[in-house]
């Protein structure tokens, strides 16, 4: 999926996670993790957010992940919903999410 | 079978609420797409629910997905995802027809059949929440087999009533209760009350779950965790009730092991219902 | 049906919403000897959903959140943060980069738990906060680029609302003083020139200066046009703190970004807010207390015309009352002509007008 315009979703609560995705003017993800479970979680975080962002087929974009000890599935969730408002896509495909 | 005491709310779009809420222990849980998610986060509660039933979370808990009303433009999407994350039981709000159902059924089916679900898995349950689907609940709970409970919900259908809540015997909700339960009991499925708002009024929500509990609903729909634990041992049978209830299912074991088509029990003959009721009690003895 | 934070519903609130909200608004920031800020174009606003009182309220102007307040009681229940989120999201939404704040120095761990981060403060008396501090690393990168080698490296950051002949004098003595001189134009939109305007203007009015960078504004130059003021009651307090703010940014950021030791201003004979202006900037550009490296403040006697300092508010004054021509002897050529062309071309528009 293209990224063609800032897509933010999650909060700042607790159990959640913050998502900024923007677009990238190189064919890469840049990734910026803060996590106040850094230091255990902080690799996990972040393979949890570029593999959802594998599965989604996002190739460039500029990743801002602000999480609050958020489960992985919530990071997927949050990852995903920022990626679809940043794509001009309009029907979500949960089959291919799966 | 199972037991629907308590379906407990959790507003979909709210992450840590759906992250922890498993420790409460509710029968069932209802993640909400409608109204605690405000239009802006229809979308972002849709990943959020359905990354938790994929994540399998709730394990034994019953789980539940309210969706938005087909009057909308959000319960297409609403299905396609509760579907395919494998949610056991759509719940359909503001159901007023047979034909509603028949039209969620349909494009149940066709959801199941397209991510390789067995046709007929996602149950159904509808929420009556108005003058007009209080008067066609039979229909609706007999409309079909996917249907395996029917709820009250109170505040839009006292609206349509023209009344609003009162306090005490609650004369507002006398028709609805018994209506809703009848349909329920006549089409052999279960029946939630309506939900209790004021969750800090432990006394009022008491009074109501003895009200559902002496019409025979199985349980309440609950918004707030703490509201759980006091439903669970509202509904816990009385040790005697326990006793004679050990001693029918006991009976019952027996005859099947002798190979009887009677059973009896001190000289008395027991119908299957009764059995059947003696089960339910044991099990909810076991979780209470 | 379940509801967040006890029965507290937040929505937004802009134009004739606002201004309907206005005196509660007002009176909930009392509680927290807070002013509103007149600036303040969107608000989010908590309600108590039994009795619609406000209970916590946050302020955007543009992209500086300002008169952020939180009920008493109600401080730690997890209502700020579903404060903070919706103005992060709203502020983000409308396209800013960054998110910024100034907040006293006690309130600054709230602000902690929005996510923002102090980029520079007074200990015990203000911090400047922002929301992602790539965007200034982004910043500061860009700068970099335009480094030059020198031991004497000069700075003017103006306002240039135009570019005037005192600025022209300003820069021309720090050109010759130093091997290399950066000029920051202040980004605000409050000027009466465009920001674009006033950038042209400046660098036509110091192109034939070889030794001369000129230096877009950003969010990270502040001045005391951008300071909020909703929290201080005491103008100078405004000013004094306006002051060491973009002094300590200029001094931790700017400034070793490109090498910078001297930073020049104009003397001020006659407004004794922009004199104490230049007193506190020196002070903290030289203080030692702290870590970054002092950076030397030095007062260039203001360049006159008749006696009076040239000035662009006396520019800005002498165009109001259409006597622009008199402006010929204020301002470098190049600023002229553009006030020439401006103001020409106003007139053959009303000429035009009355011939249709």
């Amino acid at each position: 999926m293209k990224i063609n315009k800032r897509g933010i979703a999650g909060t700042l609560e607790s159990s959640d996670v913050m998502v900024v995705i923007n677009p990238h003017d190189s064919q890469e993800i840049k990734l910026i993790v803060q996590s106040k479970v850094e230091k255990q979680f902080g690799s996990s975080i972040r393979k949890t957010v570029k593999d959802t962002l594998t599965k989604c087929g996002v190739l460039s974009a500029v990743v801002d992940v602000r999480d609050q000890g958020a489960l992985d599935c919530v990071i997927r969730a949050r990852v995903e919903a920022a990626v679809y408002r940043a794509s001009d896509e309009k029907t979500v495909k949960f089959g291919d999410l799966s | 079978m199972r037991l629907r005491r308590s379906m407990m709310f959790i507003p979909g779009a709210n992450a840590g609420m759906l992250s922890n809420s498993y420790i409460y222990k509710p029968d069932s849980v209802m993640f909400d797409l409608e109204d605690s998610v405000s239009l802006t986060e229809k979308d972002s509660a849709r990943f959020l629910v359905f990354n938790t039933l994929k994540e399998n979370l709730y394990g034994d808990i019953e789980t539940v997905v309210r969706i938005n009303g087909v009057e909308t433009p959000f319960w297409e999407d609403d299905l396609d995802m509760a579907v395919r994350a494998g949610v056991q039981i759509v719940r359909l709000p503001k159901t007023e027809t047979v034909e509603e159902v028949k039209e969620l059924e349909q494009r149940i089916a066709k959801i199941e059949k397209d991510c390789g679900r067995t046709i007929g898995d996602t149950k159904i349950m509808a929420a009556i929440e108005s003058a007009c689907g209080v008067v066609n609940s039979v229909a609706i709970a007999k409309s079909t087999p996917r249907m395996v409970a029917i709820a009250l919900a109170g505040f839009d259908y006292l609206v349509d009533m023209q009344t609003s809540r009162s306090s005490g015997s609650e004369p507002e909700l006398f028709y609805a209760r018994a209506a809703v339960l009848h349909a329920a009991r006549a089409a052999k499925i279960d029946a939630f009350d309506v939900a209790y708002g004021n969750v800090n009024d432990e006394e009022g929500f008491l009074r109501e779950v003895e009200i559902a509990k002496n019409l025979g609903y199985n349980g309440k729909s609950l918004i707030h965790p703490r509201q759980i634990e006091l439903l669970h041992k509202a509904y816990a049978p009385a040790q005697k009730d326990v006793d004679h209830a050990r001693k029918v299912v006991a009976a019952a074991e027996d005859a099947e092991k002798k190979g009887l088509g009677v059973i009896s029990l001190d000289g008395k003959m027991i119908d299957p219902p009764v059995v059947h009721e003696a089960q339910r009690v044991l099990l909810l003895a076991e979780h209470s | 049906m379940y509801r967040n934070s006890d029965d507290i519903s937040i929505s937004l609130l802009s134009g004739s919403d606002l201004e309907r909200k206005k005196h509660d608004i007002i009176d909930f920031l009392a509680t927290g000897d807070l002013r509103i800020d007149d600036q303040v174009t969107t608000f989010v606003v908590a309600l108590s959903q039994d009795n619609e009182r406000i209970v916590a309220c946050a302020g955007l102007d543009k992209n500086v959140v300002k008169c952020v307040c939180v009920d008493k009681q109600l401080r730690g229940s997890g209502l700020s943060v579903r404060l903070g989120t919706e103005v992060i999201m709203q502020g983000l939404s409308k396209g800013y980069d960054d998110l910024f704040l100034f907040t006293k120095y006690i309130n600054s761990r709230i602000f902690d738990g929005w996510g923002f981060k102090s980029l520079v403060e007074i200990p015990n008396v203000v911090s400047f906060m922002d929301y992602d501090s790539t965007q200034l690393e982004y910043y500061l990168d860009t700068l970099k680029s335009t480094l030059r080698a020198g031991e004497r490296i000069g700075s003017i950051v103006m306002n240039a609302n135009p570019f005037t002949n005192g600025h022209r004098y300003l820069v021309e003595q720090a050109s010759k003083e130093c091997d290399w001189v950066h000029v920051f134009l202040v980004r605000e939109d409050v000027s009466f020139f465009s920001y674009d305007t006033r950038l042209t203007l400046v660098r036509d009015g110091v192109s034939d200066l070889r030794n001369v960078v000129v230096h877009e504004g950003s969010d990270y130059i502040i001045s005391h046009a951008t300071f909020p003021q909703y929290f201080l009651k005491k103008d100078e307090e405004i000013t004094e703190q306006a002051s060491a703010i973009d002094a300590l940014m200029f001094r931790k950021y700017i400034a070793p970004s490109l090498n910078i030791n001297i930073r020049y201003v104009g003397t001020e004979p006659t407004d004794k807010t922009t004199a104490m202006y230049n007193v506190v900037l020196k002070k903290f550009l030289e203080d030692c207390s702290y870590s970054d490296k002092k950076i030397e403040l030095k007062e260039i006697e203001r360049v006159k015309f008749q006696d009076i300092a040239v000035s662009a508010s006396r520019v800005r004054s002498l165009i109001q009352e259409n006597r622009y021509r008199e402006t010929a002897d204020l301002v470098p050529k190049s600023t002229y002509l553009y006030l020439n062309k401006f103001f020409v071309n106003e007139k053959e528009e009303r000429k035009s007008c009355h011939e249709n």
